[in-house]
């Protein structure tokens, strides 16, 4: 994987992963659980479009499923600890379980990838 | 009162400050190579060598963004004894160093057994115009390798060198 690319462009290889959607509704996120990236991160939210979904490492924090799911959805990183989108790294998180606020719920809801119930 | 700095050239670092970098989930490492410098090269080689798999291999991708021989001998050592994602990370970080510590460290990671290393390090020798000197071994590799995709890979190096 490219560096430090959180929602840009992907590389060949991201596309084959991205490919294998086998059942999936268009707007269905996808996780692919994998050893490593090159370089190494516990996940990358990019994806190319129209494959929504998102990379985790099998040594990630549990909750990096999450943030990563939650950068798919539109939200950016934040620079406090007591919440899911820190950028300082998930591992750090404080007072499990990790807050959203009601604006990033509010983001998640309005992305085009939610559906309302 | 006056700031401390923790360059590369200093030779301090925190590990603290350190280890908090490595345990993002998504990691700046030109800029952590930067900031920590070869100061931080014997801690990182301690987490290389240690149990925990998340800051091992996450430890051997910054030491490749690390300039000098000390960095080198590391990701030498770590594409001989590490774990699979530890000997990728050597032979992705093989492309940012010099042609001679890229073809020690490329001289190993072509002859292992894993299809992921050797891929990168068919990209790393690709990257580092490394495709002749490193000839015999990529063209083994087309041969004999398990693996279909990563034998088509070594074909296409050696094609681009005629
Ligand atoms: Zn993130």
């Amino acid at each position: 994987m490219s560096e430090v690319v959180f929602m840009g462009q992907t590389t060949a290889e991201q596309n084959t992963l991205f490919g294998n959607r086998n059942f999936m509704g268009g707007n269905d996120l996808v996780v692919y659980y994998v050893r490593s990236t090159v370089p190494g991160y516990n996940g990358c939210a990019a994806h190319p479009a129209g494959r929504p979904g998102c990379v985790v490492v099998r040594s990630a924090s549990r909750w990096t499923l999450a943030h990563e799911f939650g950068h798919v959805l539109g939200l950016n990183h934040v620079s406090n600890n007591d919440r899911l989108m820190t950028g300082l790294g998930t591992f750090n998180i404080t007072n499990p379980p990790p807050d959203l606020t009601a604006a990033e719920s509010t983001t998640m809801r309005n992305s085009n990838l939610s559906t309302p119930l | 009162m006056a700031q401390k700095r923790t360059t590369a050239s200093d030779g301090e670092f925190n590990p603290d400050e350190l280890l908090a970098f490595l345990r993002q989930d998504e990691l700046d490492y030109p800029a952590a190579a930067l900031k920590f410098g070869a100061a931080a090269l014997p801690f990182l080689k301690e987490l290389i060598a240690s149990g925990d798999e998340n800051l091992a291999m996450k430890a051997a991708y910054l030491v490749g963004y690390i300039e000098g021989d000390a960095a080198d001998q590391i990701l030498e050592e770590a594409a001989a004894t590490g774990s699979v994602p530890i000997r990728v990370a050597a032979a992705f970080g093989a492309q940012k160093r010099n042609s001679a510590a890229a073809e020690a460290i490329l001289k190993r990671s072509l002859e292992d057994s894993s299809p992921s290393v050797v891929k990168f390090a068919l990209q790393s020798a690709k990257a580092s115009k490394l495709g002749s000197a490193l000839k015999t071994k990529i063209d083994h590799i087309s041969k004999n390798f398990l693996d279909d995709n990563i034998k088509s890979a070594a074909s296409d190096v050696l094609k681009k060198l005629k």
